[in-house]
């Protein structure tokens, strides 16, 4: 018997709850279909099985409850009657001849050609003969036709029931040496990792929940005024959050990755229990080069680099820059904050995609932009702009071009400057600006 | 018991073209995948830029080492959504207690501090070249006047090693001026801008790049050729 549950919303939540009912079950939208076989012992029949799928659901209430034979009938039975159904094995014609045909999946064209013949209910559909139906209107009409009838042979594709992917440790003693904290997350990850490998399924972020000691051992107490530790000692616990650019499972990976990461910032406090969450997952994509072409470059093991990198040096360390309007150049990227699950935007990046041919290769120099503009001292000869002082080296000008003049910033900081390119006796090719409001030479990029 | 069938050798990665012909011709075919290339010079970026357009679009993954932060992306003319570009932290001093406690602990990133201003960047390269998983990787490492010694020849000889066992084309973009790898670059080469004698410079007149072998295991020494 298939039972079907109408949910007040498509709540895939809520929906989950009914894993306690029966562990297979089928979401469609709103729709939760359960198989309750052999389960009859467990729940003691139909009333006994409704009671249980509203305790499940408690608070809240289901829209419609029914238990058929099929899915069509239950499904029908659940959406079209508010109170519990339970309609017997071979009673699905006769319960449904009552119903009206709208219940019925009409493609519109069908619809339209089905409803000048009169019929109104199922029962009208169903007593028309099989062959006639298949002569006037096909395949189609033979599927609904059966559906009138009360036959639906459609299984149930069952969910796999979603387990919790955490895995929670409390230390013997409160740990405050990373040394003497790793063990702890490694038996840690050897749990969580096996129940992501036996789904195909690998973290794309990783959540790590230290619980903290409220206790601060006496050399390390922290300035009064310092805010990320007195806010870690007051909710006695600190989160940090790996994203990694694509879906891994390998353990020793992990624990490398979370070991980067606390050695970058550690906790300031002894840890006295963990947690590890993989709030993100992904289908783990394996890397497969041809026997006989050429070896392609495995795209995990490159999302391994950069996931180390990331913890390494920080997450903005590795991110792409976004490309943005601006006037002055130095503005025109900016690096954007790490945002969790990039994935879709990952895995696109890292597939050798057909790129468009590039352009014929031109001289043009690449610019090297000044992370902070230089300041240059300007040498003149007789009132004449000659060259720039850099340090102990002197930019004497040979051609110059330009000025080219930006402005902005009129609703906050007005600025203006001159740009101009400088040709140098050695070859160099500089972009230099004359800030307008300050009167400086700055240096801004040396073409190389 | 019958002998296993001979596994057929890994096809190697080819040479990747630099995107001029002439050049192609004096570096046999492009640049060499396994060897660390080094560029000097003003034009050296220019040059790695040009191979990283070819990188992208012969599929092959590429990566940039900013070391010293002044890559532009936006005048760069490449993919960047298929391009990794890695910026290492430049050293700072080390303001708190706890930074110098994980100091004195060795944290990674506090050992590499306590190496240079080049060293990030050193580190970041090798773990990039041990992944394999790069056709193409430059090296922008911030040397010079005033920034500190360059690493020592056996740094150069360990990039190299792993850029040989990855299979990957490793240019090195380090001092302006002169060569630092040393023996450890399988090749070296000057670049060089040529700016042509115009009356004026409006519009700016594109430069010519004149390119210098100044060291190649095997062939003829000194060649150079330029590009326009």
């Amino acid at each position: 018997m298939i039972a079907c549950v109408v949910l007040p919303s498509p709540d895939s939540a809520l929906a989950r709850r009914l894993f306690a009912v029966s562990p297979l079950l089928q979401r469609e939208g709103e729709l939760v279909f359960l198989d309750d076989r052999g389960l009859e012992r467990l729940h003691g029949g139909p009333a006994g099985l409704f009671a249980a799928i509203r305790r499940a659901l408690a608070p809240q209430a289901p829209l419609g409850l029914a238990l058929a034979a099929n899915r069509f009938t239950a499904e029908v039975a659940a959406r079209f009657l508010r109170r519990p159904v339970t309609v017997r094995e071979g009673e699905e014609a006769l319960f449904l001849s009552r119903l009206p045909l709208s219940a019925l999946p009409l493609p519109p064209d069908l619809a339209r050609r089905l409803l000048p013949l009169g019929l109104e209910t199922l029962g009208d559909f169903a007593s028309l003969p099989s062959a006639g139906i298949e002569r006037r209107y096909g395949r189609a009409g033979v599927a609904l036709h059966r559906l009138a009838r009360g036959l639906d042979a459609r299984g149930l594709l069952a969910e796999r029931e979603p387990q919790e992917l955490m895995v929670e440790r409390q230390l013997e003693s409160p740990v405050d040496r990373l040394p003497l904290l790793l063990p702890a997350l490694e038996e840690a990850l050897s749990r969580l990792c096996p129940l992501l490998s036996e789904q195909g399924q690998g973290a794309t972020r990783l959540a790590l929940e230290l619980a903290l000691d409220d206790v601060l051992p006496d050399d390390e107490a922290p300035p009064a005024a310092s805010p990320v530790t007195a806010e870690a000692s007051r909710s006695r616990s600190l989160r940090r959050e790996l994203s990694l650019p694509d879906a891994e499972d390998r353990a020793p990976l992990l624990l490398d990755l979370l070991r980067l990461e606390l050695e970058r910032d550690p906790p300031g406090a002894a840890v006295v229990a963990l947690r590890l969450q993989a709030p993100g997952v992904a289908p783990l994509a394996r890397h497969q080069n041809a026997l006989f072409g050429e070896v392609a470059r495995d795209a995990s093991r490159r999302a391994e680099a950069l996931a180390r990198l990331a913890a390494l040096f920080g997450p903005r360390a590795v991110a792409t820059p976004r490309l943005r309007r601006a006037h002055r150049l130095e503005e025109r990227w900016e690096v954007p904050e790490p945002a969790p699950a990039p994935i879709s935007a990952t895995v696109a990046a890292a597939r050798p995609a057909a790129a468009p041919s590039p352009p014929a290769p031109a001289t043009t120099p690449m610019l090297r932009v000044l992370p902070v503009p230089e300041e240059l001292v300007p040498l003149t000869v007789g009132g004449q702009l000659t060259g720039f002082r850099r340090g102990r080296h002197e930019l004497r000008i040979v051609r110059a071009h330009g000025p080219r003049r930006l402005t902005g910033g009129w609703w906050r900081e007005p600025w203006a400057r001159d740009e101009y390119e400088l040709l140098t006796p050695d070859g160099a090719l500089y972009r230099v600006g004359r800030d307008l409001q300050a009167q400086r030479w700055l240096l801004l990029a040396e073409a190389d | 018991m019958p002998n296993p069938a001979p596994r057929p050798p890994d096809a190697p990665f080819a040479r990747l073209p630099s995107g001029w012909r002439d050049l192609d011709g004096v570096l046999g075919g492009g640049w060499p995948p396994g060897e660390l290339t080094e560029l000097v010079g003003h034009g050296r970026a220019s040059l790695a830029l040009a191979a990283v357009r070819q990188a992208q679009s012969a599929g092959q993954p590429a990566a940039w080492v900013d070391g010293p932060g002044g890559f532009c992306p936006a005048t760069a003319g490449v993919d960047l959504a298929r391009l990794t570009l890695v910026r290492p932290p430049l050293v700072r001093p080390l303001a708190r207690a706890r930074d110098a406690r994980d100091a004195r602990d060795g944290g990674p990133e506090h050992r590499a501090r306590r190496r240079g201003p080049s060293s990030a960047a050193l580190l970041a390269a090798d773990l990039l070249l041990r992944s394999r998983a790069f056709g193409l990787l430059v090296l922008d490492l911030p040397l010079g006047e005033g920034r500190g010694a360059p690493p020592a020849l056996a740094a150069w000889f360990r990039l190299a090693r792993q850029a040989s066992r990855a299979q990957s084309v490793l240019l090195l973009l380090g001092d302006a001026e002169r060569p630092v790898a040393g023996s450890a670059a399988g090749l070296t080469l000057r670049a060089a801008w040529r700016h042509p004698a115009a009356a004026t410079w409006e519009p700016l007149p594109s430069p010519a790049l004149e390119v210098t072998v100044l060291r190649r295991r095997g062939d003829p020494l000194v060649r150079t050729v330029v590009l326009s």
